[in-house]
């Protein structure tokens, strides 16, 4: 990966006023933001965009996070199925958890614990975790 | 007839078949004495006395044999108990004929069968039978004057007894007199047994019919661990039928083998001693889910004399626990959301990424920060509550040293210490604390909160101080927190622990505070093994104390769970 290159985060998220306020501190911290309101549209644009890193929510209309995040850990492109995901909700139960953590997920945050940067500094952890590995 | 009248009959029965030996072997000894001093009785011929005997032995061991049968029926029954006294009563009227009809002493024999009718019928019946008495005897008199029966003289002289009207009339009428007040004072006796009994069987069907019907199950079980009684709402908890329980032993269930329900309802740990109240989840049954209390009985005499279990069934209010926490957990969720949308927007324009703002709009943006902080922080105590209660809250056990967490929770409040103007001091011993077995996030969760406090009810001026030690002798490390606050009021003291407790002199302080926090630091406590108190007085302040033990033995591995709990035996 360019360290000089603007990184690109796929936020898949179908509360639209959520999702601008965490584009907005996100473009503010220097990453370039692609947004997919329910799973389909997610799973489209990792194929289009390639992200460097997906913050996915659980509950979406169709297709929820879970299954998202399932397909991508069984993409055809090995790229694409090791992006680095962190999972996004306000479910916050031990179950939930454990099952996003066991499909794959990298970290698991609860959206109403966590400020938006807060959520970057996950992020940037994430990816720097990534890096070393 | 129902089974137990029936055994109860046959008890009788043989009771007096018992007595009848005897009886024949007495009035044979008294016939053979008589025959051999040879003076009375002159026409009992041996062979008559022979066949007379031989005859009343053959009855009784006819009853004898019948009675021991199994396979007895009901008819055959009957008919032995009405035969018991009149084959008696006709036998000894042969007695009297031979031994001198009207000059005979063998009436005597009559109150015999009496006394037999007084433990086998009612008194009316034992009345009938006197009177029929009566009349074999009165008609062997009448008989034998008239010669259709052959007078047989007693004595080897003449008495004149016989065809003497006056004579015959007055040894009869004693006789008849003597009977039948013999079967009136037997009547008496019978009405006050039978009243006994009828009492006796009164207050026990009294019990027996309250037990039936009880709305819960109930199991009695003797010290050899066969079940003595199982009522029939336990039957129908347990799915079993009175053939599979009665009079068995039930064996305690071995590994690896399916248990049955009985088994896992009666093999509940149990001191002996002691009352005790366990939740089982039935084996056979998806949901149904019963609370069993074991009463282990002793008698008057303190000795143990058994076991009794009472099922309760709570499959109902269990399912609406699980429904009353499915329901919190998804209002918790979805409130979630808005508080979120609330977090991160003002958020954003507390850190000026919208553009710059007037210190006046900052402190009321961040007062109102604040106040959605503390509503995000009563949806998670509310979502650990209902995980609590449902025991979904687990727990990840690690070894770590936990001056590391002290320090991490302390230097959270950092900001906290040098705004509010309240010192605080942290003890920490020279020597290194041995490594406890901890689930960090839970531990912290009990920090935060018993510090939080601290702060939270002491005013300006005040201090907090935070001290850990080991204690050798308990092997626990002991933690305390003391503030210098508002303390806790005495009669407020005993329900500091309980959920969305708050005592009155804080609420009256207009701050925050779930009243949640105390009952999750304790349950958290507890988990680990320890124990959480506190000591406090109004105006001066409050101690908080909470132990945790280094070795893993102390912490509690009871689970409700059935499956579990044989696991550990």
């Amino acid at each position: 990966m360019d360290q000089g290159q603007k990184r690109k985060i796929l936020l898949v998220e179908d509360d639209k006023f959520l999702a601008e306020l965490c584009m907005t501190k996100m473009e503010k911290e220097n990453f370039t933001v692609v947004l997919a309101m329910d799973g389909e549209e997610g799973l489209q644009k990792i194929d289009a965009e390639k992200p460097d890193l997906i913050l996915l929510d659980i509950m979406l209309p169709g297709i929820d996070g879970f299954e998202v995040l399932d397909r991508v850990r069984k993409h055809s492109d090995p790229k694409i199925a090791k992006t680095p995901i962190v999972l996004l909700s306000n479910l916050g139960q031990d179950s939930s958890v454990e099952r996003g953590l066991a499909l794959g997920a990298d970290d698991y945050l609860i959206k109403a614990n966590f400020t938006t940067d807060e959520i970057v500094k996950k992020i940037v952890e994430v990816l720097e975790k990534r890096a070393k590995a | 007839m129902d089974q137990e009248q029936r055994i109860r009959l046959i008890r009788l029965l043989r009771g007096v078949v018992r007595g009848r030996w005897i009886i024949i072997l007495g009035a044979s000894g008294v016939g053979i004495i008589q025959k051999f001093v040879g003076a009375s009785s002159v026409n009992l011929t041996s062979n008559t006395m022979t066949f007379i005997i031989v005859l009343a032995l053959s009855f009784n061991l006819t009853y004898f044999l019948l009675l021991r049968k199994n396979t007895l029926s009901e008819g055959t029954l009957r008919l032995i108990k009405y035969a018991q006294v009149p084959v008696d009563q006709i036998i000894f009227t042969a007695v009297v004929y031979y031994t001198g009809g009207i000059e005979s002493l063998s009436f005597v024999f009559y109150i015999l069968p009496i006394l037999v009718a007084t433990v086998i019928f009612r008194p009316v019946s034992i009345l009938l039978y006197s009177i029929f008495g009566v009349l074999l005897y009165i008609g062997l008199i009448f008989l034998e004057w008239f010669a259709v029966f052959e007078h047989r003289p007693r004595y080897f002289f003449d008495t004149g007894f016989y065809h003497n009207a006056g004579v015959t009339f007055n040894n009869s009428l004693v006789v008849v007199a003597t009977i039948l007040l013999a079967g009136a004072f037997a009547m008496f006796i019978a009405r006050v047994l039978y009243d006994r009994e009828d009492e006796l069987v009164a207050e026990r069907d009294k019990t027996a019919t309250t037990i039936r019907n009880l709305t819960d199950g109930l199991i009695m079980a003797d010290t050899q661990d066969r079940v003595v009684l199982m009522n029939p709402r336990a039957e129908e908890l347990l799915s079993i039928t009175e053939q599979e329980w009665k009079g068995k032993n039930i064996f305690k269930p071995k590994k690896g083998v399916a248990k049955t329900n009985i088994q896992s309802v009666y093999w509940l740990s149990n001191d002996g001693k002691n009352v005790s109240l366990e939740e089982v989840k039935l084996p056979t049954s998806e949901n149904v889910v019963l609370e069993v209390i074991t009463i282990p009985v002793f008698n008057a005499r303190r000795v143990r004399e058994g076991t009794i279990k009472v099922l309760h069934d709570i499959t109902r209010e269990k399912m609406i626990d699980r429904m009353k926490s499915e329901f919190i957990s998804i209002a918790a969720h979805q409130l979630r959301t808005p508080l979120s949308a609330v977090k991160w927007a003002v958020k954003l324009i507390l850190d000026g990424d919208t553009g710059k703002i007037t210190p006046e709009q900052q402190e009321l943006l961040q007062k109102g920060y604040e106040s959605n902080e503390r509503m995000i922080s009563l949806v998670n105590d509310l979502l650990d509550v209902t995980r609590i209660e449902e025991g979904r809250f687990q727990y990840k056990f690690s070894v770590m040293k936990f001056e590391d967490l002290i320090k991490s929770v302390v230097q959270e409040f950092k900001g906290k210490m040098e705004e509010g103007n309240v010192s605080f001091a942290l003890h920490l011993p020279t020597d290194e604390l041995p490594p406890v077995n901890i689930d960090p996030e839970r531990m912290r969760l009990v920090l935060q909160n018993i510090i939080e406090n601290a702060f939270h009810y002491t005013l300006k001026g005040g201090s907090v101080e935070l001290k850990a030690e080991y204690d050798d002798a308990s092997q626990k490390i002991l933690v305390t927190v003391k503030d210098s606050g508002v303390g806790i009021p005495p009669d407020q003291q005993d329900k500091i622990f309980t959920k969305f407790f708050r005592a009155h002199n804080v609420v009256r302080m207009g701050s925050d505070g779930t009243g949640l926090g105390l009952y999750i630091v304790r349950n958290i406590v507890k988990k680990h093994g320890g124990d959480v108190w506190f000591e406090s007085q109004e105006g001066k302040g409050t101690t908080f104390f909470f132990t945790i033990p280094i070795e893993e033995k102390f912490r509690p591995e009871k689970t409700t769970e059935f499956e579990g709990f044989m696991e550990t035996i």
